[in-house]
C-alpha cells in the first residue's frame, strides 16, 4: 500500500506504524523535493527509514521520551 | 514480481462505483488476470491527531468519534479508555456493560454494512438492499440509546453519558431488535450459502494465506478468516463476564471473510443478550476522578474491523503525542497480495473483502505549505 | 401508400411501447424484489432521456469524438432496421426480411460496443489527475490502458462467443419451417401453429431468452459494463442527447428482440392493422419483466461463470436444432 507525499509537504506517520516491534514512537517525514514521492505504508521495521531516505525524503524518528510537538515544529520551520 | 508477464496497467479510482471511499488502485494485468497491484491511500487526509494535539482531553475524545462514520463509538471508547487507564479511573460495572452493548450493536451494524457493500460489489443488488434494510433496526437501537444514529457518544471518562442509561423500555426494544436481526441474518445466511451462482463467485476468490496475514499484521475478522484464533475481546477485562466464541474460517478467501462476519453477528447478539440479562444496578458514571499528568498510555480494543490502537499522554489536562492506528491500515495493505492471480472483476471484491475503511485510514498529519 | 402508413404506424407504436419497458423492469420487478419504492414508471425510459435532450452537450474525451457520439445513432438505426424487417409489409423485400439479414444487423449492434470502448477515454482511470508514476511507484514502465479498453476487449470476446445462443435460437424456426425468410416462417406457423408449442420450439425459446439477456448486457451477463471494475464501460463518456440515445436504443432493442421472438416462435408479426400487435406488446412487456426477475437474484458473472453458461446454452441450442431436424 502506498501513500503520496506532495512536494514541500510534511507528514507525521504515527498511525501508519505497526508499533509491536518498532523502536520509535513516531516518524516525521518531509518531502523537501519538487516532485511527488510515494511511500510504502504501513511501516513494519527500522529498515524502512533508510530505504525511504534514499528516495530523497527527510525522516526524523521520534523516540518515546522526545517532545513530539517541538520536533515537528522544528521540521516544519526548516521546510518553510 | 517478473515484469515480463505484465501486459498492461489498469488504474481505478480515486472515484469508482465499487468503492464507497476514495482510493487509487493500479492493477498490473495480463489477459484480465491481476499479476501485481498497488493501492494508494491518503487521498482523504484530515490530520485528526494533529488537531487533537494540545486539546483538553474531553474535547479530544469527542473528536475521535469523528474519525469514522461506521465505528465511531469504538474510537471514542478506546480514546476514553486511554485516559481512564492513565488516570487510573475505575468505572461502575453498569457503565461497562452498557459500553459493551453499544460496541456490540456497532459491530452488528458494521458487519451488516460490510455484507451489504460486499453484495453490491458482487453485483447482487437485491441482497444489498435487503441487508441495508435489516441494518436500519440496529441504527434505530443506537439512536434510542445515544440519541443519534451515527455518533451516539456513549462513553465519557468515568462511565457513560447519563443520556445513554438503559431503562426498562430501552432494554425491551433492544431485546426485540436483536431477536429480529438474528432471525433475518440467519435467513440471509441460509439463502446466501445455498445460492450456487454466489458461491461460484466467492469461493476461492482472492484468498490471503495465514503466513502473509501474520507477516503483514492483519487483524480482526480478516485475520480470523485465515484461521488464526485471535480476538482482542478475549484480552479485555471488561469482556470477562461474557461467554462467546472466537469465529474462525480456514481459507482466507471472500467466502471465509463473509462467513466470519455473519457468525460474528450471532456472537454479538449472544453477548448483548447476556449483558441485558445480567445488567448490574447502580450508577452509570463516576465523576470523582482527578486530572493529573500521565505518561504515554496505550489501549487496544477490538473494533469491528480488528484491533484498534489509541495512545496519548496527558499534560495539564491536555493530550500530547497522539497516535491512533486503525485496523484497516494493515488489512488494506495485505489485500494487494490477495488479488494476485485473480480476475479484474474480482479485484474490487478482493479489496472489499477485508472491510476497508478509508475514513479510518486517512488520518495522516499533513501540512500543506504553499510555495 | 397504405403499406407505408402501416410500417410507419407500427414503428411509432413500437417506439412508444419501448419507452416504457425500462421503467417496467425497474419499478415493477427490481424495486418490488428489493423492497424499495423505485423510480416512477416513466422515469428510466421517458423522462430521463427527455431530460438529457435538454442538457448541455459536452464533447467527450475521445480521439474521435464525433464518431464516438454518432455510435448510438448507428446502433439505433441498426435496431430500427431489424424491427422494420419484422413488419409484414416489408416481407416482400426478400433477402432483407430474412434471418441472415437480422443476424447481420445484430452484429452491427454488437460491434459498436468495441468502437465505443476503444474510443472512450474517461476521467475514471488514466486521466484522473493523480501522481501514479511518482518516485517510489511500482512498475513505472508498463504500458497503461484506460478502463474502457477492457470493455472493448470484452465486447470483442462477446462477439466471438456471447451471441452464439441467440443466433442458434434464431435458426431453430428456420430449420423447422425450411426457410430463412421471415415471411415463410410466419406463413408456416399460420398453417401448422406456433413453433413455440413444439419440443424444439420450447428449447429454442429458452436459448433465445438467454441470448436476449446476454445481448442486452443485463445482470448476470453484465461483464461489458460491470460496476465492479469498468463502471459504465463503453457508455462512460456519453452525455446529454447522446446519452439519451443510448437509453432509447436499449429500450428499443428490448422491444425489437421481443418482436423477433413473437415473429419467429409465435408467428405473430407486428402490424397496426391486426390485433396481433397486442401479442407483440404482451411479449415485449413480459420479456423484460421475466429478465428482471432473473437478474434481481444474480450476481455479476466473470468469465469463469460466463463461459460455462454460454457453452451450456449453446449446447441446448444445438439440441433444439437437432430436435428441429427430427
Amino acid at each position: 500500500m502506498k501513500m503520496v507525499i506532495r512536494p514541500h509537504h510534511i507528514i507525521s506517520l504515527g498511525g501508519y506504524i505497526v508499533e509491536w516491534d518498532f523502536p520509535y514512537r513516531n516518524l516525521i517525514v518531509v518531502n523537501p523535493t519538487d516532485e511527488h514521492i510515494k511511500i510504502e505504508v504501513p511501516v513494519f521495521d527500522e529498515d524502512w527509514i533508510e530505504e525511504h531516505r534514499k528516495l530523497g525524503l527527510r525522516i526524523t524518528p521520534v523516540e518515546y521520551g522526545d517532545n513530539y510537538l517541538s520536533l515537528w515544529k522544528r521540521e516544519k520551520s526548516k521546510l518553510e | 514480481m517478473d515484469k515480463n508477464v505484465i501486459e498492461t496497467e489498469i488504474t481505478m479510482g480515486t472515484v469508482h462505483s465499487a468503492a464507497i471511499e476514495p482510493y487509487r488502485v493500479r492493477l498490473f494485468v495480463e489477459d484480465e488476470i491481476v499479476k501485481d497491484a498497488e493501492i494508494t491511500v491518503g487521498v482523504n487526509h484530515r490530520g485528526v491527531e494533529r488537531i487533537m494535539e494540545g486539546l483538553p482531553v474531553e474535547k479530544a475524545n469527542s473528536l475521535t468519534e469523528k474519525i469514522c462514520g461506521i465505528c465511531s463509538g469504538v474510537h471514542l471508547w478506546n480514546s476514553v479508555l486511554v485516559a481512564e487507564k492513565g488516570l487510573e479511573v475505575e468505572i461502575p460495572e453498569r457503565a461497562s456493560y452498557i459500553r459493551i452493548i453499544v460496541a456490540e450493536l456497532e459491530r452488528i451494524h458494521s458487519h451488516l454494512l460490510y455484507l451489504a457493500h460486499g453484495n453490491e460489489v458482487l453485483g447482487h443488488e437485491t441482497f444489498s438492499m435487503r441487508l441495508f434494510y435489516i441494518r436500519e433496526t440496529v441504527m434505530e437501537l443506537l439512536r434510542i440509546i445515544g440519541g443519534n444514529r451515527v455518533q451516539y457518544g456513549v462513553p465519557i471518562i468515568g462511565g457513560i453519558r447519563p443520556r445513554a442509561e438503559l431503562d426498562e423500555m430501552k432494554v425491551q426494544k433492544i431485546r426485540e431488535g436483536i431477536d429480529y436481526i438474528r432471525g433475518k441474518v440467519k435467513e440471509f445466511a441460509d439463502r446466501f450459502t445455498s445460492d450456487p451462482m454466489i458461491m461460484s463467485r466467492i469461493t476461492g476468490v482472492c484468498p490471503l494465506n495465514r503466513k502473509d496475514a501474520l507477516r503483514l499484521a492483519v487483524t480482526g475478522p480478516t485475520l480470523r478468516a485465515t484461521g488464526v484464533e485471535f480476538d482482542t475481546r478475549k484480552e479485555m477485562e471488561c469482556y470477562d463476564p461474557f461467554e462467546f466464541d472466537v469465529i474462525t474460517q480456514d481459507d482466507g478467501d471472500v467466502k471465509s471473510n463473509l462467513l466470519v462476519r455473519v457468525f460474528e453477528i450471532f456472537e454479538s447478539v449472544k453477548i448483548i443478550k447476556q449483558a441485558l440479562k445480567n445488567l448490574p444496578e447502580g450508577a452509570v458514571v463516576d465523576r470523582s476522578w482527578e486530572m493529573q499528568d500521565t505518561d504515554i498510555t496505550k489501549s487496544y480494543v477490538e473494533a469491528p474491523r480488528g484491533t484498534l490502537y489509541h495512545s496519548y499522554a496527558l499534560e495539564d489536562g491536555r493530550v500530547r503525542n497522539v497516535v491512533i492506528r486503525t485496523p484497516s491500515i494493515a488489512n488494506i495493505g495485505a489485500m494487494q497480495y490477495a488479488l494476485i492471480g485473480h480476475h479484474i472483476t474480482d479485484a474490487q471484491l478482493g479489496i472489499v473483502q477485508c472491510d476497508p475503511c478509508f475514513t479510518c485510514t486517512d488520518r495522516a498529519i499533513e501540512i500543506i505549505k504553499r510555495r | 401508400m397504405y403499406s407505408i402508413l402501416g410500417v410507419i404506424g407500427t414503428i411509432i407504436i413500437g417506439f412508444i411501447v419501448s419507452l416504457w419497458l425500462p421503467g417496467l423492469e425497474r419499478k415493477l420487478i427490481h424495486a418490488r424484489v428489493q423492497q424499495r419504492i423505485g423510480p416512477p414508471i416513466s422515469s428510466p425510459g421517458i423522462m430521463a432521456p427527455l431530460k438529457f435532450f435538454f442538457k448541455q452537450t459536452i464533447m467527450p474525451y475521445s480521439p474521435l469524438p464525433r464518431l464516438y457520439n454518432s455510435l448510438p445513432l448507428i446502433g439505433l438505426l441498426s435496431v430500427l432496421f431489424i424491427f422494420l424487417f419484422t413488419v409484414p409489409e416489408t416481407y416482400q423485400l426478400g433477402a432483407f426480411a430474412s434471418i441472415v439479414a437480422i443476424v447481420g444487423f445484430l452484429k452491427i449492434e454488437e460491434v459498436i460496443y468495441v468502437f465505443m470502448g476503444s474510443l472512450s477515454k474517461s476521467v475514471m482511470s488514466l486521466r484522473m489527475p493523480f501522481p501514479d508514476l511518482a518516485k517510489g511507484a511500482k512498475h513505472p514502465n508498463v504500458q497503461r490502458s484506460f478502463l474502457e479498453d477492457i470493455s472493448a476487449m470484452r465486447a470483442f470476446r462477446l462477439i466471438a462467443f456471447g451471441s452464439f445462443p441467440l443466433y442458434i435460437a434464431l435458426f431453430v424456426p428456420a430449420v423447422i419451417s425450411g426457410s430463412i425468410s421471415l415471411g415463410d416462417i410466419v406463413a408456416y406457423q399460420q398453417v401448422h401453429g406456433p413453433i413455440l408449442f413444439s419440443a424444439a420450439g420450447v428449447i429454442g425459446a429458452i436459448v433465445f431468452f438467454i441470448g436476449y439477456m446476454i445481448l442486452l448486457n443485463e445482470y448476470p451477463f453484465v461483464i461489458l459494463k460491470a460496476k465492479a471494475d469498468v463502471i459504465e464501460g463503453p457508455y462512460m463518456e456519453y452525455a446529454a442527447k447522446w446519452r439519451a440515445l443510448v437509453y432509447i436504443m436499449r429500450g428499443f432493442l428490448m422491444f425489437t428482440l421481443a418482436t423477433l421472438f413473437s415473429v419467429l416462435f409465435l408467428g405473430v408479426p407486428p402490424s397496426i392493422f391486426t390485433w396481433g400487435i397486442l401479442v407483440n406488446i404482451l411479449v415485449a412487456v413480459l420479456f423484460p419483466m421475466l429478465m428482471a426477475s432473473f437478474s434481481a437474484f444474480a450476481p455479476i458473472f466473470t468469465f469463469k461463470q460466463f463461459y460455462p453458461v454460454t457453452f451450456g446454452a449453446t449446447i441446448l441450442g444445438v439440441v433444439a436444432l437437432l430436435a428441429a431436424f427430427i
